[in-house]
């Protein structure tokens, strides 16, 4: 008899509760999830995804060793 | 670690199909939008320190402007472009940084148009199989930059620049993105 999609999900989150917490906790905050959702749904999406002025701080530092190397240009 | 990785991704996909309403369904694509800007961050964070070691490193050992300073300090600089998507001054387009963040851009734009929708279509939106308007297209959307991230990570690893394998975010995107982003 096939398994309930529920009774799998319960086998899988059992699985990784054991064996990768992040991940576990991770899920389980999606699957009780409903203080985000709830959030969501009462308040206007406020929401960034860029960072470091769109093109991050380690190009900064790139930018000053090719000015100190003889051959910027080679692979 | 093939069978965990899957496993994660399949209870990834009940969670985004077997429960819930619209708002979940949303909230867990935002979330995920968001984890990819702090790994960006630590990514970012990271290669720079790496950058910087390496050039105290090679200065410490030879004069700039010489060959022995460029092959001392070729591994860590190709990381970086590998990342920035920028060498020499040029922008090259190609790098994990502008693949990911623009991947990050058209996520956020398919997870707002979802979000308007789902405002007035909430009872359409709520059933087990909902249309894709009700929740944006995003996994698609953002797949391309998250592979090209990882790349840069896999590289990054090889090398020595990345020390954040005990970081959680890392963990968590670290066990789904071969399997689920690059295909693998």
């Amino acid at each position: 008899m096939p398994m309930a999609a529920a009774a799998v999900a319960g086998i899988v989150i059992d699985i990784l509760m054991k064996a990768f917490p992040p991940v576990y906790e991770f899920i389980k905050k999606e699957l009780d999830g409903g203080a985000d959702a709830q959030k969501l749904r009462d308040e206007p999406v406020k929401f960034s995804i860029s960072f470091g002025g769109g093109e991050g701080e380690a190009v900064k530092v790139q930018r000053a060793v090719e000015d100190e190397m003889l051959d910027p240009n080679q692979d | 670690m093939l069978k965990l990785r899957l496993a994660v991704v399949l209870a990834a996909a009940l969670c985004m199909s077997c429960s819930v309403t619209p708002w979940k369904r949303l909230a867990t694509g935002y979330n995920f939008v968001s984890l990819t800007k702090t790994l960006g961050e630590k990514f970012d964070s990271s290669v720079k320190k790496f950058l910087e070691v390496k050039r105290a490193e090679c200065k410490a050992a030879h004069a700039i402007k010489t060959a022995e300073y460029d092959k001392c300090v070729l591994p860590a600089v190709r990381l970086s472009r590998a990342w920035t998507g920028e060498k020499a001054g040029k922008k090259t387009g190609k790098g994990g940084l502008g693949i990911l963040q623009a991947g990050q851009r058209t996520t956020k734009l398919a997870l707002d148009a979802a979000f308007d929708y789902v405002k007035t279509h909430e009872k359409a939106c709520s059933g087990e199989a909902p249309p894709k308007d009700c929740h944006g297209d995003w996994k698609v959307l953002i797949k391309p930059g998250i592979c090209a991230a990882w790349t840069v990570v896999d590289l990054g690893v090889k090398i020595g620049a990345f020390k954040t394998t005990d970081d959680p975010t890392y963990k968590l995107v670290a066990a789904s993105v071969d399997a689920f982003a690059c295909g693998r």
